[in-house]
Order: structure tokens, then sequence, then C-alpha cells
């Protein structure tokens, strides 16, 4: 890790106003011999650079991704350590985040159904309530907001941990004795990212579903039971949002706590929290982007 | 324990660190430990220290040469082998080593629990008999930030003794520590030299071990210019 | 800790993951592939073969049925052309000829055309004139309506075929008019050919159908000319046809009326003979109502219908234009042209399970070997560790040091011995006394990873053991706890141990069998003997230097004992020594003494409740101190000094070294030992008792005023109170290595591993067990 950072090193051009002679003959002489295949390889090595540089990190969590779900399926993975990691780490996601989701969902709720009847209540499409609750805050709103929210709480929270182990030197302390980082922390937080992802994403539609619903009976747009309600939105379902949604919730759980935790583990000397914090939210919400929209193209 | 009886505990066999991976001196590395001795590496620079720590735990980077343990060649194993074998170190490192998050008691016996199928009231026995021998009412159960320097540096030497370590890697504890450590501290030595155990006490200057001096196999400077043995006085 | 680690570094899992997946995941997989791909061959086949087999039907069936509706068209064409052709004819005849051109055309039709049965002509004014068969063969009947008198008759006339008039009669008509009859009205309005429904030809009891065709004639008289044509003779027809082999075929009408077919006048006769009322029989033509409905349904074409778990392949075909109602109705079953197809497929399909069976049988025998493989070569692996690991020991055995003084313990040897044979634990026994005794020299305990030793057995107690190891052969007993022989030994020593297989192999000297070594729970197997013997010769070997040894060293101790007993004593004086030897009131002054041996013994509060206890106790005590100090007078110690709990007792308070002083410390400890366990037993009390020794430097002397007390202190005094405090068991003693260097040889010691004491640094501590 630290010799390709170096690598940039070398090549600082000396001070200005102290012209070396000898890089100056150095810098010069071998410019004007050099070949054309040469010139060629160092503009490639320095694209594949760049691409590298920027690519790392996404590469990076491409491989601990498919490492943490192969190692989950091995049963020596499943220690009493990795065990108690995870089921600590899911409690304090979940334990800690029931609320937030809930309100987060209520207010969402409101606030799409106000919409709605605004838009659509002189022309009596206000019955769709349902299928645009689904349409447009569970598949579309309700990943984005859950994975902030996890981001915000314990993703950040995560990086912030791993990031002090590893600039402190507890990681390298706990390699030391053959507890692998990973193992012991990389999966089964991200394992347990992925469960509370899926518990508050469901908590989070359940919770504006039913604000969406009382919204509409006291307004008065909609005078069905909640029964006939619950069964519109689940018409409006179609089978691919079976699968789609809760696979949602589950990836932006999983891609959350992995960028969460690797950007944690990556963290080098230099950094520090002024500069890991930005960096960990940042790509967090990258991720969590990218993943809303990687589903939304599919389908 | 099953003592390790078919040859050299820790064997450094020509081995030369990467300088930049850990700063230690790139020149070979050649030391052989045998089980039940006990070394003593004097190194001035704690970060030193720390590094040969690291590599005969294999965790630095060889130019070439190995470092062997227990007969296997670090460089030769699978990460799931490489990790279990790390598991039969005990150590004490001057490099943070505990997690703020994790209660003391828990990074006490969370090596042992990692690795091994002991049940939890025998860790707890045992890292309740220890912490009192090393001088503590009992197991501490506050995060580590909260416990002072010298029962940071107790509950270290219970965490390295936990378990029964074929190899004890001991960045020396003594120095600057309560001086009733000593006792305590060259007990678990001794009985775990007794079990057939190798022993490297990496300390910063002589006089720390000048009164367990009779029970010392060897001794060597580790400085600038490598590993030298250093002819007992 | 090995087995309580959740993985073993030592072992690597690579290759054994490699090599199942090379071995048994690999050929499996082949396996289910080829299987798959013959399954998925079989069945495309089997599909194709169907669908082809289907199409061929259908072909075939297409075929047939052009043929049929050829024919039927054949069968009909005459009766429909025919009237044309009349018709034309007798439309441009003079009116004179007509009848003529009638008969003659009628019948020549009806000696050449079979089905036909009859012709027609009528006229507007209602002439009609006929011609028939007559139910005689080669004679025809024409019959003509004649007018008498206002009254109507049929004049009949039989010809035969040469043209001669047979006979003639007349018959009242009884006012037949054609003009009413259907075949004459249904012409009403149209010039093209039409039918009449079938009816009973009364002449000929036969199924006839009319056709007729109405024309103008050049006089202006509008005319019909009808032709009756058999339906018995088409259903004959229809009859004869076979479609594939069982199949059959039949004509209705669309509104489902039998018209032609197989058993036509059954069904007729069913009906009452009337055609309105000959439906399509469900019961007796299932098939046939399946394709009529389909039919009606889906319209002409091939059809696939089922029926009673057959299938069947119905056709229903439109006849030609001049019967535009009629359907020709077809069914066979499919069988009658897939068999051979079906057939077949049917042997691919078991051909494909054959294989199936047959490669995966294979895939098991392939694996099967495989394993077999793996596990010779595992064995072979194994041999070759177990042989590395005998010459590996045998040469660890040889490089021991000292390996046959018998001054230094067998370690090695007894280790070696467990890690080639597997044995839980190994024992060296050497008799004593001429074999009365035996003594254990060395025990090593695998799983513990322990030594010890010291342990006496008499002979008195297992007489069969020692017979039976006297007998100077190896043995070895499945259940030692069973076996007469070693029964006592079982309880004696392997209980504790939980051990059950005992092997013995005795060691030969030259006075016969000296000794024997034993191992509990070994996995001997027969080329292992001879470790066995190799190292009961080594044994031997040292056995023959111990008796050596012993021989001299008591000579020398007994006249060192006898030089002691030589001083004559003065008897103790009273202070807070229990005993003092006559030289220690002697001492006035402090001097360092260079081997004193000290014995402290240390007492625990026993906890006592009541008047009555404490008597007992002190009583005790009393008798204790008295034990003490007629065995400290006997082994002539210097002094017995009493403090609180403790007692220390001193030998060798000379100036000079004395040799035997801890000797006899040593058999006074061991005295004292057995005394109070006695005497404490006696008073049920637990052994509340430890004892220290240690050997070395002290200083003593008399210190303080007259009268002056003697005191002894020092590092071996402290070292023998550390022993005494950390004694590993109450009762026992607890020397320093220095005691055990001396003793070594006289006395039987339990190492109890290394210890680091503050100001002391590391030791090695022992226990004392016995004399030898």
């Amino acid at each position: 890790m630290s010799v390709s950072q170096q690598t940039g090193g070398p090549n600082t051009t000396p001070s200005d106003d102290e012209p070396d002679l000898i890089l100056q003959t150095d810098a010069h002489k071998p410019a004007k011999r050099i070949p054309v295949h040469e010139w060629i390889r160092r503009k490639l090595a320095w694209i594949g650079r760049l691409v590298r540089r920027q690519a790392r990190f996404f590469l990076v969590v491409l491989g601990a991704g498919w490492g943490v779900i192969f190692e989950s399926f091995r049963s020596h993975a499943w220690r009493r350590t990795v065990r108690y990691e995870f089921v600590t780490t899911m409690n304090n996601i979940i334990g800690g985040g029931v609320s937030a989701s809930l309100f987060a969902g209520m207010l969402t709720g409101v606030a799409a159904v106000s919409q709605v009847i605004y838009w659509l209540g002189l022309t009596g499409l206000a019955k769709m309530t349902g299928s645009i609750l689904v349409n447009v805050v569970i598949r579309e709103i309700a990943p984005i907001l859950v994975g902030i929210l996890l981001l915000g709480r314990n993703g950040m929270l995560s990086a912030t941990e791993l990031g002090l182990l590893t600039i402190g030197g507890q990681v390298r302390s706990m390699q030391s004795v053959g507890m692998d980082p990973f193992l012991m922390l990389v999966l089964p937080r991200t394992l347990a990212f992925t469960v509370a992802g899926f518990t508050l994403g469901i908590l989070f539609s359940m919770s504006s579903l039913i604000t969406g619903y009382v919204m509409s009976r006291i307004s008065g747009v909609i005078t069905n039971p909640i029964w006939t309600f619950l069964d519109d939105v689940a018409a409006a379902m179609s089978v691919t949002d079976y699968a789609v949604i809760p696979l949602k919730f589950i990836m932006v759980g999983f891609v959350v706590g992995l960028g969460g935790c690797l950007t944690g583990l990556t963290a080098t000397n230099e950094d520090s929290l002024r500069t890991l914090l930005p960096r960990g939210f940042s790509r967090g919400m990258l991720i969590v982007m990218m993943v809303s929209v990687l589903f939304s193209l599919d389908l | 324990m099953e003592t390790y009886s078919a040859g050299p505990l820790l064997e450094l066999n020509k081995a030369v660190p990467s300088f930049e991976d850990s700063g230690l001196p790139p020149v070979p590395f050649n030391m052989k430990l045998m089980p039940g001795e006990c070394m003593i590496v004097e190194a001035r620079d704690p970060s030193r220290a720390t590094m040969f720590a690291d590599l005969c735990s294999g965790m630095v980077e060889l130019e070439s040469g190995q470092v062997s343990f227990m007969g296997l060649d670090w460089a030769n194993l699978q990460d799931r082998e490489l990790n279990a074998l790390r598991g039969r170190i005990g150590r004490i490192t001057r490099r943070a080593s505990w997690a703020e998050f994790m209660p003391t008691h828990l990074g006490i016996i969370l090596q042992q629990l990692h690795h091994t199928t002991r049940t939890l009231d025998d860790l707890v026995a045992e890292a309740v008999r220890r912490s009192e021998s090393f001088g503590l009412p009992g197991v501490p159960t506050v995060s580590p930030s909260l416990l002072s320097d010298t029962d940071l540096t107790r509950v270290s030497c219970v965490r390295a003794f936990m378990g029964q370590p074929h190899l004890l890697l001991l960045e020396d504890p003594l120095e600057g520590g309560p001086p009733e450590l000593y006792t305590s501290f060259l007990s678990s030595i001794t009985e775990a030299r007794d079990r057939g155990a190798g022993v490297i006490w990496l300390v910063r200057s002589n006089a720390v071990w000048q009164s367990y001096r009779q029970g010392i196999t060897s001794t060597w400077r580790l400085a600038d210019d490598g590993l030298v043995a250093v002819r007992m006085a | 800790m090995a087995s309580e680690e959740i993985i073993d570094p030592t072992v690597q899992h690579d290759a054994s993951v490699r090599r199942v997946l090379l071995h048994l995941v690999l050929p499996f997989v082949v396996t289910v592939m080829a299987v798959l791909a013959i399954a998925l061959v079989g069945i495309n086949s089997y599909r194709t073969t169907k669908e082809g087999v289907s199409t061929l039907t259908h072909q075939l069936m297409g075929a047939v049925q052009q043929y049929i509706v050829q024919q039927v068209t054949d069968y009909i064409l005459p009766a429909a052309t025919g009237n044309l052709i009349a018709s034309g004819m007798i439309e441009h005849a003079p009116a004179q000829v007509e009848d003529k051109v009638f008969y003659s055309y009628g019948s020549t039709m009806l000696r050449k055309i079979p089905q036909l049965q009859s012709f027609y002509l009528a006229d507007d004014e209602g002439h009609f004139m006929l011609i028939a068969r007559a139910a005689q063969k080669g004679v025809q009947e024409h019959v003509r309506l004649i007018e008498k008198d206002g009254h109507t008759y049929f004049h009949h006339a039989f010809w035969d075929d040469n043209g001669q008039k047979i006979s003639e009669t007349e018959e009242d008509a009884k006012g037949y008019d054609p003009r009413t009859r259907d075949w004459y009205k249904n012409t009403a309005g149209t010039d093209k050919v039409t039918w009449t429904k079938p009816h009973l030809f009364p002449t000929t009891s036969q199924f006839v159908m009319t056709s007729s065709l109405r024309f103008k004639t050049d006089a202006g008289h509008t005319m019909v000319f009808a032709t009756n044509i058999s339906l018995n003779e088409l259903s004959s027809y229809l009859d004869q046809i076979k479609v594939g082999k069982t199949g059959s075929a039949m004509i209705v009408d669309s509104r489902g009326l039998f018209i032609a077919g197989k058993n036509l006048t059954q069904q007729a006769k069913a009906a009452g003979w009337d055609p309105d009322k000959m439906v399509l029989d469900r019961n007796a033509y299932p098939v046939f109502a399946l394709g009529y409905d389909h039919y009606r349904v889906r319209g002409v074409g091939p059809r696939h219908v089922t029926w009673d778990g057959t299938d069947y392949i119905t056709i229903a075909a439109a006849l030609p234009h001049y019967s535009d109602s009629w359907i020709l109705l077809m069914a066979a079953p499919e069988s009658d042209f897939g068999s051979f197809a079906r057939q077949s497929s049917h042997q691919s399909l078991q051909f494909l399970a054959i294989i199936t069976v047959f490669s995966l049988v294979l895939a098991g025998l392939l694996v099967r070997q495989v394993r077999r493989t793996e596990s010779s070569t595992r064995l072979l692996v194994k041999q070759k560790e177990q042989i590395q690991r005998e010459s590996s020991a045998v040469q660890q055995v040889a490089v021991a040091p000292r390996l046959f003084d018998p001054t230094v313990e067998p370690l090695s040897l007894t280790e070696q011995l467990t890690l080639v044979t597997g044995a839980r634990r190994a024992t060296l026994w050497r008799f004593l006394h001429d074999g009365a005794a035996m003594v254990c020299e060395d025990a090593y305990d695998q799983t513990q990873n322990t030594h010890s030793g010291g342990f006496e057995m008499a002979r008195t107690e297992l007489g069969p053991f020692f017979s039976a190891i006297e007998e100077g052969n190896a043995f070895s007993v499945e259940n030692a706890a069973v076996d007469p022989r070693t029964t006592r030994f079982e309880r004696l020593t392997m209980r504790e141990l939980g051990t059950k297989a005992l092997a013995i192999c005795p060691v030969h000297g030259p006075h016969g069998v000296e000794g024997a070594i034993m191992l509990e729970d070994p996995h001997l197997q027969p080329h292992l003997l001879y470790f066995l013997d190799l190292m009961a010769g080594v044994v031997a070997l040292r056995f023959a230097a111990q008796a050596q040894l012993l021989n001299t060293q008591t000579g020398k101790i007994v006249d060192a004992g006898e030089q002691v007993a030589t001083l004559d004593v003065p008897a103790p004086k009273s202070d807070n020594m229990l005993m003092k030897a006559p030289e220690a009131s002697a001492v006035n002054s402090a001097s360092i003494y260079p081997s004193v041996a000290v014995l402290v013994i240390t007492f625990s509060d026993p906890v006592v409740e009541g008047e009555k206890e404490t008597e007992a106790l002190i009583e005790l005590i009393n008798q204790l101190a008295a034990d003490v100090q007629s065995v400290a007078q006997e082994e002539k110690l210097f002094a017995v000094e009493v403090a609180g709990h403790r007692m220390i007792c001193m030998a060798g308070c000379l100036p000079t070294p004395d040799v035997t002083a801890i000797v006899r410390v040593a058999d006074a400890a061991l005295k004292m030992r057995e005394i109070f366990m006695a005497s404490l037993a006696a008073a049920d009390l637990e052994p509340v008792f430890t004892m220290g020794i240690d050997y070395g430097p002290a200083f003593g002397g008399a210190v303080g005023n007259e009268p002056k007390v003697f005191n002894l202190w020092g590092q071996t005094v402290s070292l023998a109170e550390l022993m005494a405090q950390g004694a590993a068991d109450p009762g026992t003693i607890q020397v320093t290595e220095r005691v055990y260097g001396v003793l070594r040889d006289r006395y039987l010691f339990r190492s109890r591993g290394s210890f680091f004491a503050p100001h002391l640094g590391l030791g090695r501590a022992y226990t004392l067990a016995a004399r030898r």
C-alpha cells in the first residue's frame, strides 16, 4: 500500500529558484532519446496508474464483497468472536435505527400522499395512492433513505472505528496473533448491515404505507378499510417487485457496511478523522446511489 | 498442549526483511529458538523491536530467506493455517493493541475465543487466575482506555500468557512497569518454558533481565547491522 | 490445546480439498454431464420421432382421405352426372322418343353401374316412368304410369338383358302422383342436382337416395330426371376400405345423420327404418362421435382425439359439390401408423436408461477405485511415517546423553516408547531385593507430559503378576482388569489413569529377569516388538550399571553411619529445642557450616471446637512431639527447633562437611511422615503438615546472653521453609534441586517442574517419595 503511494514521490520537480544542473541535464538528455515504444509505454503506464487509482476502491469492494459471501458459507468462519461481532453490530444498528427509520418512513409517507392528493385528487385517481406509494416510495425512495440512514448512523461509525484501529496499529496487532481483521470485523459487520438493511427497509416501508393510508383516510380520499388498501398495494406490485425490493434493501445494507468497513481498513498513516470521514461519506453515498440506479436501470 | 519437539521452534534462516516494509536492516537474520529456550533480544528502538517481533510472526515481507515457526515456513501457508499458527503466539507489544469498542476482559480472551473451542468458563477462570497472579484484583471489565498505564501493562501480560502459547514474543513490559510485576512475569515465563514454549524477550537495556540471567539461553542485540549474538558475561 | 484449536495449522487442507475435487467431484460431475447429454439426446430423438410419426400419420391419413373421397365421388358421380347426361339427352329428344331414350339410357346404366338402383322420369303433367332392376337377376323392370278410365295404373314390363320382354303386369297406382314426391318437389326453383334423404327402397329392400334434376324440354314441359343410388353399396364399400390397420370411415350429413358406413342396415333397423332418426350413435361409434364433435367446433381437417386411453386420429372431410352437406369421417388409432416409430423411441428410452445406470455404476466403481488407491497411499505414507518415527526414536534414545549412566533418569526411553507405540503411559520397573518387590524407575504419562516414579510393589501383593513377568516372555493383556495375572496391578496403578490394555516386556539381565517395560493402552503392531526388545536391552544395561553403583554406595554410607554412631552424645537440655545433640550444647559461638541439612515441617491449624477436642489435640501434639524426639535421636540429628507451627530439624552443623547429614535428615523425614500420617489418621484428622528439605551452607551458632540459644539461618533454611510452604499436597516432602542431586541414587523423587522463586531465581522442585 505504502509502495503505491510513494510512486508519485520521485517525480516531483525540484524547487524552481535553484535549478539543479545535474537534474536538468538528466531531465533533458534522455528526453530527446526516448524511443517511441518507451514513450508509449510510459503513457500507458500513466493511464493505467490513473485508472487503477480511481478504480481501486471499487475493485476492493468487489473483491471483498465476494470474499464476504464466500467466507460466510464456510463453517470455520463463524467462530464465537465473529458471531459476537455480528450480533453486537446488528443489535446496534437495528436497535438504534428502528425509531429513525419509522419516523423517516412516516415523513415520507405523509409527503408522498399529500403530493398524490394534490396532483391526482381532483381527477379521482387518488385511489391509486397505494400503487404510487409502492412505485415511488418503496421501490425508489426507501432504499436510498434507508441507505443514507444506515450510512450516517452506523456506516460512518464503522469507518471511523476501523480507521482509527488501522491508523493506531491495533489491526496489525490483531493480525500478529492470527486474528484476521477481515474475518473478525469486515465479515460480521457487513452481514449485520445486510440483515439490518433488510429489516429497517421493511419497517420503513410498512411505516410509510400505514402513514399514507391514515393520511388518505383522514383527508377523505380513501374510504376503504386498510385491508383493501393493502390489497391494492399488493396488486400494484409486480412479481419482480417482490424480489427486487428486498434485494435492494439487502444490497444497500451490504454495500454500506462493506464500504464503511473497507474505508476504515484501507486507511493509511497519512489519514486522520479529517480525511477519513468525508471520504467514507462520499463513498457511501456514491455506492448507495449506484445500487439504487443499477436496479432501476435493470427494471 | 503437546510439546513441539521436532526441531527448532522458531528459525530465521538467512531471512532478509524488506526495508520498506519494516525498517529493519536488510541483512540476513539467522537465529534458532528451541522449545523451552528463553532468548533476550536487546533493541534500543522500541519500534524496531516491534518489527522484529512482526518478523518472527511472519508479518514482514522477506526479500529472501525464510522464517519458519514450528517447522512451517510462514510464506508457504494459506491464510487460514497462517492465522491459526499465529494463534499459537502470545505477544506483548508496545503497539496499541486494545480495541476501544471491546471491553478489556473480552480483549484478554479474544485470541483464545477466536482460535480454540475452549469453553468460556474455562477461559474466564484462566483469565481470573492470571489476572490475580499479575497483581490485579480480578479481570478488568471496563474499556481499556479507562485503565491506568500500569494496569494496561498487567492485562497485556495476562493476555500474552493466556492459553498455552508455543511462542512468547514479549516486548519488555517491565521497564517502566510496576516493580511487583517482576515476580509474576518471570514465574509466568518459567512456567511457559517448562511446558516447552519458546520465549523471545525484547528488552531495551540490560538491566532488566540481570536477575534472571541464569535462565537465559542466549542474548542477541538488534542493531543496524542486524541480529548479533552477544556473549553472555 | 491442539485438540481445542479450531484449525490445525499443521494440516494442510488445500491438498485434500483438491484431492476430493479431483477424485470425487470431477468423475461425478463428468458422469452426471455424460448422463445428462445422453438423456438430452435421447429425449430429443424421442420427441423428433414422435413429431415425425404424427406428421407421417397425418399425411397418410390425408392420402387415405383423398383416396376415399375420390372413391366416394366416383361412387356417387354416376348418379349426379348421369342425371345431367340423361336430362340433356331427353331435353332435346322428340317427345315420342323420350321414353325410348329414357329406357335405353336407364337399362344401359343399370347394367353397367351396380350402385345405381333405378331411374325416374316425370313431367309437370304427372307422367311418370321408372326403370329399375327386378328381383330376378339380369331382368329389368320398366314401369310407366298410365291412365285408364280416369284411373291410374302402373304398367310393369320385365325385360331381359337381350332386350326381350319377358312379362307384363298392371297394378293400381292408387292415385300416385310423381309431382308430390320429395325427389320432384325439391328440384323446384333450381337447375342443380338435388338429393333426397335416404329412404328404404321397397323393391330391393335397400337404402337409397335419390338425386334429381329438373329441366325443360324443347316442347316446353318441365321434366324431372331422378336417379336412385344405393347406400348399401356405398356402405359395404366403406366397410371394405381399411384406414390404417383397424380404422374405418363413414359418411354423415351436416346434422349428424348417418348416411353410409359400417352396419348401415342394423343402424336403420335400430332407427326403425326412419332416416331422420339415424343419428350418429355415441355408444356404437364413440370415436366417430368425437371426431364429429371436433368437426362441428373446428371445421374440417385432421384431429387428435383420445378415447379410453388410446390416441386416435380423426379426419373430417367435406365431400364435393354435388352433396354440400355430406361429411366423410375417418378414424384410426394413431398406433396403426406410428407403432414402429413409437417402438423405436421406446427402445431408445430404454437404451438411455440402461446407459445411465451403467455409467453411474462405472462412476461409482471409479470413485471406489480412486478412494481405495487413496487410502492405500495414505496407508503407505502412514507406514513410512511410522518407520521414520521408529528410527528417529531409536536415534533419540541413542543420542540421549549418558544413557547408561544410572544416575541420570531414563526420561528419553519412556518418552520414545510412548511416542512409537502410542501408549498412554510407559513405565520401567526394576526388581528389588532379589525379586521381593519392584520399583518404578520412571513412568511417563503421554497425555500430561509428566514423568513420575518411585512407586513400589511387593511380591506379596502381586504374586501372579511377578511370576508372569519372571517367565521372561513378553505378553500383552487386552483388559487388564479381568486377567488373573494383572487384576491387582490394574487396581493399584492403572485404574487412576483409566487405562485398560497392558503390554509387558520383561528385561533380561545377567541373573534372569531384572525388571519390565510396561505400556498402557499401546497400539502395538507386531513389527514393533523388535523396538520393544531393543529398548528392553537398553534398560537391562542400565539396570546392570545401577546395581553396580548401588552396591558401592551402600557400602560407603553404611561406613559413614557407623562413624557418626561412634560419637558419644549427652542428653539434650530443654529450651526451644525439642531435641538437641550434645555437640549442639557445646557450641557457643556463631559460624558458618558448609553442609547443613534442614528439614522444615509446617503444620496448619486444625479446626477445634469444644474443650474435649482441644484436650485431645494437645495430647496428640504432645505425642507427635515425643515421636519427633525419638526419631531425631534415632537419626542422630543435630537439633530440632520448635517455633509455633514450625519444626526445624537440622543435621550436619559441623565446621567440616558432613555427607551423612542429608541422608539422616531424609530418613528422619520419611519416618516422621509415616508416624504423623498414622497418628493423624488415628485421630481422624487430615494430614495437615508439609515438609521441606534443603541442603547447603548455613549460618548457625549460639546467640544472645546466657543461656545462649542456638539458632540456624541462611538461604538453606529459608529454602527449606519455602519448600515446606509450597509443597504440592499435604503430607508430602518437597526438596530442592540440591537435595535431589545428592540423594537421587538412594531415594525416589518425583519431579514437580521448574519454579521461579523471588530472590532465588529459577529452580526445580522434587517430591521425596520413598527410599529405594
